[in-house]
């Protein structure tokens, strides 16, 4: 089994329908062959495009699709540890969880997805510390 | 316009706090198909499979405001600062995935104002977009940025917002 850590950044007032179509596209920028799955119906996205961020709040970002495959056959396995980001929004929050910030490919991740949610998009959000769980 | 899509319009331009700017919506209604008409004119030429085959018209607009209501808010933000439907059609195509691969701004006061970007399309193909319009350059408030391991980025666009307490008056 693996375990999750929890990355929190207020955002006061934005709406997730804002921030999670902000965060899928930095993990998608970084993981171009990524698979993207919604949380809570399990539907999965090829394309940004077809994905409906009115209503999606918790989103898997899968590495690849053999990363997808083997998330699907196996769940938290110690050999799906780092292949998938897990990404939850709601009103003035965001939530990052990855298997583990030692791993240097998801802390730049994490670090990168930060600084954009709070510093690099076209809203108004005082700088809060992310805070891990 | 069908009185069913004038009624949506309106509903989408009050949910975005844009009816003061977007008061007649016969005339917001017009630019919207002046934009998907040069969407189309852009598109042509541009190989199978470098756009997503999505609907751009007056209805898919409509209709993607139920899914993706921030792309929607974004096209109407820019097109209340005056961007001109080529690059609300930049705009457009980096909301459904294609990524700004290159930019630039060449400005000199009282003189020009020259940007151009380069779009990758989705086949990894390129696409170039060039204004001359001030007004155009309000593209760059509604950017996103970022940094990839220490590298600039700026990826899609978002509609501007202020938290309530930002908006405010001062007592």
């Amino acid at each position: 089994m693996i375990g999750g850590e929890d990355i929190i950044i207020q955002l006061p007032g934005v709406a997730p329908s804002v921030t999670m179509p902000a965060a899928v596209r930095y993990v998608l920028d970084r993981w171009p062959a990524a698979v993207m799955q919604d949380g809570d119906t399990a539907r999965r996205f090829d394309s940004f495009a077809t994905m409906d961020f009115g209503h999606l709040r918790e989103v898997f970002v899968y590495r690849d699709e053999q990363a997808f495959d083997s998330w699907e056959r196996l769940g938290a396995d110690a050999t799906n540890a780092d292949q998938m980001i897990h990404l939850l929004a709601s009103v003035g929050q965001f939530t990052i969880v990855i298997d583990n910030l030692q791993d240097m490919c998801a802390a730049s991740i994490v670090r990168g997805l930060c600084d954009r949610l709070r510093f690099g998009m076209p809203w108004f959000a005082p700088s809060q510390d992310a805070e891990a769980a | 316009m069908i009185p069913e899509q004038r009624s949506r319009l309106q509903e989408i331009v009050q949910d975005g706090k844009l009816g003061t700017i977007f008061k007649d919506i016969d005339q917001l209604a017009r630019r919207i198909e002046t934009f998907a008409a040069h969407y189309a004119e852009k598109s042509k030429g541009v190989p199978r499979g470098a756009l997503p085959s999505t609907l751009v018209s007056l209805d898919g607009v409509v209709a993607e405001f139920r899914s993706n209501p921030y792309r929607v808010q974004v096209l109407l933000q820019a097109m209340a600062f005056g961007c001109t439907p080529e690059m609300l059609a930049m705009i457009w195509m980096s909301e459904l995935g294609c990524t700004i691969q290159k930019l630039t701004l060449d400005y000199e006061r009282r003189d020009r104002a020259v940007l151009q970007i380069q779009l990758r399309l989705l086949d990894a193909s390129t696409l170039e977009f060039r204004s001359t319009e001030v007004w155009d350059l309000a593209v760059l408030r509604l950017v996103g940025l970022a940094e990839s391991d220490d590298k600039p980025e700026m990826s899609g666009f978002y509609p501007l917002s202020l938290p309530a307490s930002s908006l405010a008056e001062p007592s």
